[in-house]
């Protein structure tokens, strides 16, 4: 709460837009190498297909694929082909943005357990086609991708995960 | 040997490139705001006078910050002072380099116990006493980029 007496006061819409105000666009831009594992993982989604890489020594098959597995320490370099099709692990119904903006629709960002895959290992996407209400945790869903055409090597190659129906 | 020399399948490399939309908007505030006028209006500077221990705050505020006082007189200055200190600068914000350097300076306004930050045209010692180049009356924002650089006076 505010102390009765500071002078400073809150601005509304109208008060901001009057105000002298001082604009500052920061250049925050960056460039992130993949590494061989996850750039193989985005050259599948381009091709329509959700790749894995499997330990030799303990057998998990981990996705997103990864240079070495944690807790084998090993470097691993067998890419699997797995399934577009897998189960929610755990969801979110978010009415705000990244930005912290207010949407109406929400969005519903899950951990998908993708068939093939180890127990308990997922990709993070979001949930499609589906009302918010209808998602629990176990639900069977499938990838939805990109035309090929428009696909460039990037997670958002899928589009989303919808239920299998 | 490293974890990935062990590695031999041939991959083609992917990068990921983003700029992330980050800006913001500063609102100058009760006392800025008298300073945007009197910068615009006037060409001057203000100062915001404590009426406990008459220290003179440049930027200006609206409580002294060492008698917890609110202020509420507030002088217009010229804009001339003295070169506190100073620092020759090859690089912008994002290192691109500059053709020549430039010299970014702490000038302590006349009158106050503050000052300004600003660049130096022509050489210049500490102690120097310079003045503030102002742009163009009609282009001004009430910003303290209304002040083009400081020039040395005398």
């Amino acid at each position: 709460m505010k102390p009765d007496n500071v002078r400073g006061k809150n601005l509304d819409k109208k008060g901001f837009e009057e105000a002298t105000r001082v604009k500052y666009d920061l250049n925050a831009e960056y460039a992130y190498d993949m590494g061989y594992a996850v750039s193989r993982y985005l050259m599948g989604l381009k091709e329509g297909k959700i790749v894995g890489i499997k330990c030799h020594k303990c057998g998990r098959i981990l996705v997103p694929p990864r240079a070495f597995c944690e807790q084998c320490y090993v470097p691993i370099d067998d890419f699997v082909e797995l399934s577009a099709r897998g189960r929610v692990n755990t969801f979110s119904i978010s009415y705000v943005k990244w930005d912290a903006s207010r949407i109406e629709k929400p969005e519903i960002p899950a951990v998908i357990e993708l068939e093939g895959a180890s127990p308990g290992v997922g990709i993070l996407h979001v949930l499609g086609e589906v009302d918010p209400k209808d998602v629990h945790v176990g639900m069977e869903v499938e990838a939805v991708f990109k035309e090929e055409k428009d696909r460039k090597g990037e997670i958002t190659d899928i589009l989303y995960f919808r239920p299998v129906k | 040997m490293g974890i990935i020399s062990k590695v031999t399948k041939n991959i083609e490399g992917k990068a990921h490139y983003y700029k992330f939309p980050v800006w913001y908007e500063y609102t100058v505030g009760v006392a800025g705001e008298i300073f945007a006028k009197n910068l615009k209006e006037q060409g001057l500077l203000t100062g915001a006078k404590c009426p406990c221990c008459g220290k003179v705050y440049l930027p200006p505020r609206v409580y002294c910050e060492e008698c917890f006082e609110e202020i509420k007189e507030f002088l217009a200055l010229e804009p001339v002072g003295v070169v506190e200190t100073y620092c020759e600068v090859y690089e912008d914000i994002d290192g691109n380099r500059f053709d020549k350097p430039k010299v970014v300076a702490f000038v302590r306004i006349d009158g106050s116990c503050g000052g300004l930050f600003g660049f130096i045209e022509g050489g210049v010692q500490m102690g120097d006493k310079v003045k503030a180049q102002l742009v163009e009356k009609r282009k001004r924002t009430g910003t303290v980029s209304d002040i083009v650089c400081f020039k040395k006076v005398g």
